[in-house]
């Protein structure tokens, strides 16, 4: 190869074909690049491949930089034992054997054991390469709670499947829900974020109970304490969603990868009386009004991501009230009664 | 089919999932970019690609193949994206440019495409680290030098430099890649990657 790279790029005016491809040529340097082009046919055809290359051909690089092979390798797996849940009646915890731990001969009777199950239509079992891989399941009609090592619980709802990382608890806490429902109650560790894979999408925690409901054309978060973060992998895109918050991302048919999201912290037209339930909710402090009558006025106002203060502070200016506070809580009034 | 290949081909056949896993894993970035080029999505992509997966693994020895594994799994990829299309027809323009499947030519010429493309890929994954965060945002958040200059806190000649650099590996890897004989070049990618 080295005999192959010997060609020297000082042959190539690089000062001028960098930012030809970038369109930032200034009129001097412009001026210069023509001649160059019009120096020799093989200029042209160099620059015409450097052109083609850097407009198209790493045009789905970013496909590429966020495909994930060990990801889509889990949603292959997945698939592959999701074919021998139906013939067998799995208990849970499912523990697989390593084959490799096993001497030679009885691997190969392992083989053929499996290869007994696919001939007899019922459809194989996979096995981790690096350990043993947990699975829990639940069948029709069935709840399940799992305590984990690291003091989560997780609640199956019947006819679901999850599965945890190998190095669960080690270096992360990653949970795959392969198909069904399920509601977590993480304890929360900074250091080790709490992650639940779907393929399309991820949920991270940020001290939080949650429920996530997977259907194969829907994924479904709602969140009942704290917050997490939701990442929809196909663009990276990320959103938080607080404590009664609900988002929903279609993965099939012709809504695929559109989001809803109802996000408890924006209001369109709503009552004062909700806006104040909502807060006192979320932030755990008691908010009263000065004056009944106030309860009726309504707002439009998007609160996520402020503080408490910050949010009294926005639901006074967009109604023209004022407000003060004690230990209690906070009392939002008129203007003019502040005197009384 | 190469030996390397058709001792791969032979080891799947025998359902030997760590040679079937790492088969996978090496090839995915390539079928997977081969089926967004059709589709354009890229669950879907994925979908696809693990559908043709999960049928060479279950159906692998019922399965003949003639030609390598590569082009055998590239047309049955092409074959499940075209279904898809026209499964979905939902995006008709797109649509009505791929409905045929392409020429036997033109199927290995499209697998060179993206063979060239993998590599320029690599190439870029192998850039330093500010090199290639730098042609990232020049290429493809599309910021003119000084931006990525202020944003980064660098000189416009450090920019500069590293873009340069950048496209020099890619030139690089297009040289080396118009040098090589294709069917050379086909060896050698099935040699140097087992």
């Amino acid at each position: 190869m080295d005999s192959q790279s010997t060609y020297t790029y000082d042959d190539l005016p690089w000062q001028l074909i960098v930012p030809a491809l970038q369109g930032e040529l200034s009129p001097e340097e412009s001026g210069r690049f023509e001649e160059w082009l019009a120096a020799s046919p093989a200029n042209r055809e160099k620059y015409q491949r450097l052109l083609h290359i850097w407009q198209e051909g790493i045009a789905d690089y970013t496909v590429y930089e966020q495909a994930d092979e060990k990801q889509a390798w889990e949603a292959l797996r997945g698939r592959l034992d999701a074919g021998s849940a139906t013939d067998r009646d799995l208990t849970a915890p499912v523990i697989h054997a390593d084959f490799k731990k096993r001497p030679a001969l009885t691997r190969r009777w392992a083989v053929a054991a499996a290869l007994v199950l696919v001939a007899g239509g019922s459809a194989l079992w996979w096995v981790s390469r690096k350990g043993e891989v947990v699975q829990y399941e639940t069948v029709m009609g069935e709840q399940k709670t799992v305590a984990l090592p690291d003091g989560s619980t997780i609640v199956l709802q019947q006819q679901t499947r999850l599965r945890l990382s190998d190095d669960y608890n080690k270096n992360a806490r990653t949970i795959v829900l392969l198909s069904g429902q399920a509601s977590f109650d993480v304890s929360h560790q900074q250091q080790r974020p709490f992650v639940v894979d779907m393929d399309a999408a991820s949920v991270k925690d940020i001290g939080t109970s949650f429920t996530i409901a997977r259907t194969p054309d829907s994924i479904t978060v709602t969140v009942s304490s704290g917050k997490v973060a939701f990442t929809k992998k196909e663009t990276g895109e990320v959103r938080e969603l607080s404590a009664g918050g609900e988002i929903c991302l279609y993965t099939s048919s012709a809504h695929r990868g559109e989001i809803t999201m109802t996000d408890p912290l924006r209001f369109d037209n709503s009552p004062l009386s909700k806006v104040i339930a909502v807060l006192q909710k979320q932030y755990g402090k008691n908010i009263r009004l000065g004056d009944s009558t106030l309860a009726r006025k309504r707002l439009t106002v998007h609160l996520d991501g402020e503080s408490l203060e910050d949010a009294i502070k926005t639901v006074c200016a967009s109604l023209n009230l004022d407000y003060s506070s004690d230990e209690t809580g906070y009392i939002l009034k008129k203007k003019d009664d502040k005197i009384k | 089919m190469s030996p390397e290949e058709d001792k791969i081909w032979r080891s799947i056949q025998r359902k030997d999932g760590e040679v079937f896993e790492n088969f996978y894993k090496d090839h995915y970035k390539f079928f997977l970019l081969a089926a967004c080029k059709y589709l354009g999505d890229v669950p879907l992509a994925q979908e696809v690609v693990n559908d043709v997966f999960v049928r060479l693994w279950q159906d692998a020895e019922r399965i003949d193949i003639q030609s390598s594994l590569r082009s055998y799994l590239y047309r049955a990829v092409v074959n499940r994206c075209l279904n898809e299309l026209d499964k979905n027809k939902r995006d008709r323009q797109h649509f009505q440019e791929l409905k045929h499947r392409p020429e036997e030519t033109a199927e290995w010429k499209e697998m060179e495409d993206n063979e060239l493309k993998i590599r320029l890929y690599r190439a870029i994954d192998e850039l330093p680290e500010q090199c290639r965060k730098v042609f990232r945002m020049s290429r493809f958040e599309e910021l003119k030098q000084q931006e990525i200059a202020d944003r980064l806190g660098i000189s416009i000649k450090t920019v500069k430099n590293h873009i340069t650099h950048a496209l020099q590996q890619l030139n690089r890897v297009l040289d080396e890649w118009n040098t090589l004989p294709v069917l050379l070049a086909m060896i050698k990618y099935f040699f140097g990657h087992h």
